[in-house]
């Protein structure tokens, strides 16, 4: 299905009901939005079932999308409170800290850096990659939501605030603080110059 | 150190790794950077875990089937759509809002005799009363409880306490 239709005829299209418009809505959108999820969760299932949550709510609700902001910015607040709300209801569960990250990460290709490397190396890397996803997965929910639409999605500090509707100094302050704990978790980690 | 201290700012470097600093801005880190040791490897740190995080998600999406998820996300639209209209067609019909408005009007009625509050209590009557040379009596009634009341004439009381008392 070709996917000609600019913002707004897909927008009016949706408030009609109909169908291919949502199909439209969901090829153009869920790479990108399973991508900000999985980033949020670093969980597959649970970001596959949080992009199809969002597109169901976009599609019930797409009435009370004005217009004031870009389709994306509004379902990319959609996919943050519901990543946010996914993580409320795993606490609940207690299980999300007790999963072993490596059940996700065990593509190596994932995680090396480059080719060639000694097994030393390779192996520092995916040690390297495990503490930054468990520093990550540590960072409180606000401070990880503004880094991952940063460093993911490379959001301007202004597009972030209108997305989490922030202020522009919240956003600096957060991304500031989230950077910090990060690069204190990886200390270790870290090589000299 | 003046200058150099200025510019070792971790919310400044941040400003510049996110490219939101003005180009003089810019200009000058860029010079600091090229004195401090911290500040660069603070920079590239952060230019490599962005990177990670990139290169984590993209091979998190390689091992995606996005047409599955698609079609699972149109299925779960269209159940969802149908529950609805379903359930709107239903909510809607005349053959459940007519008997729902009956009844709504049958329980109105009947709960508002219900726990209508009682009337207000009646004004006493008065029963019978007697009126004698010394004594009168009054025998009144409210619809709580019934009273007898007596009482002496002072009259006839008068100078005669004695005989008052053995009545």
């Amino acid at each position: 299905m070709s996917d000609p239709l600019d913002e707004s005829q897909l927008v009016n299209r949706l408030r009609d009901g109909e169908e291919a418009a949502f199909v439209m809505l969901v090829r153009r959108f869920q790479a990108r939005l399973y991508g900000l999820a999985y980033a949020m969760t670093l969980d597959r299932e649970e970001s596959r079932d949080i992009v199809q949550e969002v597109f169901l709510k976009a599609y019930r609700n797409i009435n009370t999308f004005k217009g004031e902001s870009k389709l994306s910015t509004w379902l990319h607040r959609i996919t943050v409170n519901q990543c946010l709300n996914w993580k409320r209801r795993w606490f609940q569960r207690r299980r999300w800290y007790q999963r072993p990250l490596a059940e996700e990460s065990e593509d190596p290709s994932a995680v090396t850096l480059s080719d060639g490397n000694t097994p030393e190396t390779r192996l520092r890397e995916e040690q390297l990659q495990q503490h930054y996803m468990e520093a990550l997965q540590a960072l409180p929910d606000k401070a990880r939501a503004v880094y991952v639409l940063k460093e993911l999605e490379g959001m301007s500090y202004d597009e972030i605030a209108v997305t989490l509707r922030l202020n522009r100094g919240t956003v600096s302050s957060r991304l500031h603080y989230a950077r910090k704990r990060l690069q204190s978790a990886l200390r270790d980690y870290q090589h000299g110059d | 150190m003046g200058d150099d201290q200025e510019h070792c700012n971790q919310e400044m470097l941040n400003r510049y790794v996110d490219r939101e600093t003005s180009p003089e801005q810019m200009q000058r880190i860029e010079l600091h950077l090229q004195r401090c040791p911290g500040c660069r490897q603070y920079v590239k740190l952060h230019g490599e875990l962005a990177q990670r995080l990139q290169r984590e998600v993209s091979a998190s999406k390689q091992r995606v089937d996005f047409d599955e998820l698609e079609q699972r996300i149109v299925s779960a639209a269209r159940r969802r759509s149908d529950r609805w209209g379903h359930l709107r067609e239903v909510l809607f019909s005349w053959k459940l809002v007519l008997p729902v408005a009956a009844t709504a009007a049958l329980a109105l009625f009947f709960f508002t005799s219900l726990f209508q509050s009682p009337p207000p209590p009646g004004p006493s009557a008065i029963i019978n009363s007697f009126t004698g040379r010394v004594s009168s009596v009054m025998i009144l009634e409210t619809p709580q409880s019934h009273h007898t009341v007596i009482w002496y004439s002072e009259e006839a009381t008068e100078g005669n306490g004695a005989d008052s008392k053995k009545l």
